[in-house]
């Protein structure tokens, strides 16, 4: 099990640094798929397959599909040029790795974890996650789950209103 | 399973006129003819509006609670709630001739207005990281798209990309925080979280103090503080005047408002971090000035000077005392009031010209009667903005210095006024211009025309310096208000 | 232990991973080699090839597949409710009822505005 995560979280990892290492842009994206896959296998490890197979099928899947139709709207072609060291990108890159080095140390210091409530590992697996969530969409959260509604709303006119030609 | 029964509903009715109101809006969109009806989409969201308001009227003192006690409508969420409607009426009026005339004519405008005071509305009142989240996005995926509404418009359309991929990074810090707070404590609402956090040694926790901080990255950038504060002048130069006036208005007070709910009601004082915000607070200050003097586009001197006031009520939020989040709410309306009505000015066309550099207002004041009166209102709204006595400004910014004198913050204190001092500057080259400099090129100029529309305008901005110069005046009637509410918010 | 049942799904991902590996070895190593300046051009489902791959692409693919996205996550916030429905009765059918009619607003938008034609 343990091992498993490890697998996946290296994986995960290795494939997300070469979203940002690889120069052809369709490259990056591919990447991108395998950590997303990765991910994937580490909702099921924690029993949570409802978000598994959303993380494959929304993100893996159609957000992935429009990520590649940015990339060839934008039409980018590989330079070939390797990124340029000047002085902007080294300080950035500095306080990026400077910032990673605090948060890892924060996180190797003294975490506590709140209560856990009534949501183990044991009590979604009896009650299976989609029920699960499907308990709290509809009962305790109903309120977020309606405003996503006006959400998605505003997404398709936003969608329609900048990205149609003619707008009659 | 447990379910929300109709009492539930009545915290939100408000929101729910609204939602009704914008569907109504696209309902009449989809099914009117392409001509005519010009007027029937601002009017009916006005209409919404100010039924919205009387709803929320209503409401006041009820502190009724919904949705498992996640949704409140207490007075500080109701007043709240009325600075964004407010704010939204008088951007309407501006915003019609402008459309019009810069060929963005959808009423689609109107719609995403509407929704996106429904999520300011929704995250003020809600007690939920995730509702005030889900608010938090409607609100924003509304102005992305607002920003970018004119669409053959270059500048236009670098500001809609650049705010919308700098907000969605932000976005990402938030959910971030969001998720870390509730590793940490086990709840995303807030009573439970605060609870938790005042135990001691709950800041020992580095999930919660990392945590906080990207949630103040998160909001910061909603109200552009320093160092987040980048997009800032690009995006309120590039977006369309009436929105940059509706984003520095309303958007912001909204970021007050979950700031103030967040950090200012039950996280322990020497937990605040004040170290860090104080210097954010100065840093924000100065920027803001200091940039602004150094502007020649009015629209990015405004866009400066918003900045430069964010670190003004920054400064309240540093010292966090009662009086100081009274005095933020004051400021988050004075300051709706004036940054609005000096976008609002800019958005009339003087002789089929838009006004841009200082040398566009080059004799404003003389060039016609629509000019005349919007010379007087930009005066008065710079005047206010300055800070002058008998100003909502003066009256705000006063509160504010009491506040962090009465707490010990004298030099805190002394840093705000010399900003102030500074901001003389930039606001009264305005009015030199308009009153004092000779129009350049002023004999091939067209008679200039009074459209229905902008005198439409001219009647929203007439009411805005009103409510200026009548909170500059009675500030008391709404100080109380604002002390109510903040008595209403647990400590 | 849940990953018990997960083995079926590894076990799959093994064999195609096997399967791509030996098929792609097997033609590289066994199959034969003749080089012409017709099998060096790049495949395009017969037809000649037609310029470079990088081509721009119209935006309507992008705002098609937009749209779509949003109403696949729609569908994603119904599975949870077909699963407890029967549990949930109106009430719960109500809900969703709210929540599909603000997007059927959404659907009516896009329609009328032309967005679902391929002009």
């Amino acid at each position: 099990m343990l091992l498993t995560f490890y697998i996946l979280g290296t994986v995960s990892v290795l494939s997300a640094l070469g979203v940002l290492v690889c120069r052809s842009p369709v490259y990056s994206a591919m990447s991108l798929v395998c950590s997303f896959f990765c991910l994937g296998g580490i909702y099921i490890l924690m029993n949570v397959e409802f978000v598994a197979v959303i993380q494959i099928l929304v993100y893996a899947g159609a957000i992935l599909v429009l990520f590649l139709f940015v990339i060839m709207l934008l039409n980018i072609v590989p330079t070939g040029e390797s990124v340029r060291f000047n002085l902007p990108v080294l300080i950035a890159f500095g306080i990026a790795v400077g910032l990673f080095a605090q948060i890892s140390g924060l996180f190797l210091g003294d975490i506590q974890f709140g209560p856990k409530d009534v949501y183990t590992a044991e009590a979604i697996s009896e009650e299976g996650s989609i029920g699960l969530i499907g308990r709290l969409l509809y009962g305790e959260f109903v309120l977020p789950f309606e405003a996503i509604s006006i959400l998605l709303l505003v997404a398709v006119i936003g969608a329609v209103i900048i990205g149609k030609r003619r707008l009659n | 399973m447990t379910f929300v029964t109709i009492s539930d509903f009545i915290p939100i009715v408000p929101e729910l006129i609204l939602v009704l109101t914008a569907l109504l809006v696209l309902l009449v969109d989809l099914v009117g003819t392409q001509t005519g009806y010009k007027m029937t989409s601002p009017l009916l969201a006005i209409g919404g509006l100010c039924v919205a308001v009387f709803a929320e009227i209503q409401l006041f003192g009820g502190n009724r609670v919904g949705f498992f006690d996640t949704i409140v409508a207490d007075q500080y969420s109701i007043l709240f709630e009325i600075i964004y409607m407010v704010t939204g009426i008088i951007t309407i009026t501006i915003s019609w001739h402008y459309i019009a005339e810069n060929n963005m004519n959808f009423r689609e405008y109107y719609v995403l207005m509407l929704f996106s005071i429904v999520g300011m509305m929704l995250m003020t009142s809600s007690l939920d990281l995730l509702m005030i989240f889900i608010g938090l996005e409607i609100m924003s995926i509304s102005s992305y798209i607002m920003v970018g509404m004119m669409r053959r418009v270059v500048t236009a359309n670098e500001a809609a990309l650049k705010y919308l991929l700098l907000g969605a990074f932000s976005t990402g810090f938030l959910l971030y925080g969001i998720s870390l707070i509730y590793g940490a404590t086990g709840s995303t609402q807030l009573p439970a979280i605060i609870e938790h956090l005042q135990q001691a040694g709950a800041f020992e926790n580095p999930l919660v103090g990392f945590g906080l901080a990207l949630l103040i990255i998160g909001v910061g950038f909603k109200v552009a503080i320093v160092p987040f504060h980048m997009w800032t002048p690009d995006v309120y130069t590039g977006a369309p005047t009436p929105v940059a006036a509706f984003m520095s208005a309303a958007v912001k007070a909204a970021g007050f408002a979950i700031l103030i709910r967040i950090f200012l009601t039950g996280i322990p004082h020497a937990e605040r971090w004040d170290n860090m915000m104080w210097v954010i607070a100065i840093l924000t200050m100065t920027v803001g000035n200091v940039m602004a003097l150094r502007q020649n586009n009015i629209k990015r001197m405004l866009a400066y000077s918003s900045i430069a006031h964010a670190g003004y009520v920054m400064v309240a939020v540093v010292v966090g005392s009662e009086a100081a989040i009274t005095s933020i709410i004051y400021y988050s309306f004075a300051y709706a009031l004036m940054g609005m009505g000096a976008f609002g000015v800019l958005s009339i066309r003087s002789n089929g010209k838009t006004i841009e550099t200082y040398e566009d207002l080059a004799g404003y004041a003389h060039a016609g009667p629509t000019e005349q009166v919007a010379a007087v209102l930009m005066s008065t709204f710079m005047l206010s903005l300055l800070g002058l006595p008998l100003t909502a400004g003066f009256i705000g910014k006063f509160q504010i210095f009491y506040a962090a004198l009465d707490e010990g913050w004298f030099w805190l204190t002394v840093i705000a006024a010399m900003n102030s001092v500074i901001s003389l500057f930039y606001y009264l080259r305005v009015i030199v211009f308009m009153y004092m400099k000779e129009r350049i090129g002023a004999q091939q100029e067209k008679e200039s025309q009074t459209s229905v529309s902008s005198l439409f305008a001219i009647t929203g901005l007439l009411a805005t310096a009103a409510g200026i110069v009548y909170l500059g005046i009675f500030p008391n009637d709404f100080v109380q208000l604002a002390q109510l509410s903040v008595t209403a918010i647990s400590f | 232990m849940i990953a018990i049942e997960y083995l079926p799904i590894l076990i799959l991902i093994g064999l195609g991973v096997v399967f791509a590996t030996i098929f792609t070895l097997a033609g590289i190593l066994i199959g034969p080699k003749r080089r012409g300046q017709n099998k060096e051009m790049p495949f395009e489902s017969g037809l000649p090839s037609d310029g470079l791959v990088g081509q721009r692409y119209d935006v309507k693919f992008y705002m098609t597949a937009l749209i779509f996205l949003i109403f696949d996550v729609e569908i994603v916030f119904l599975y949870p409710w077909a699963v407890k429905f029967r549990e949930m009765g109106w009430f719960g059918f109500a809900e969703v009822l709210i929540f599909m009619v603000l997007l059927l607003f959404g659907l009516a938008y896009a329609w009328k505005k032309g967005a679902l034609e391929w002009e």
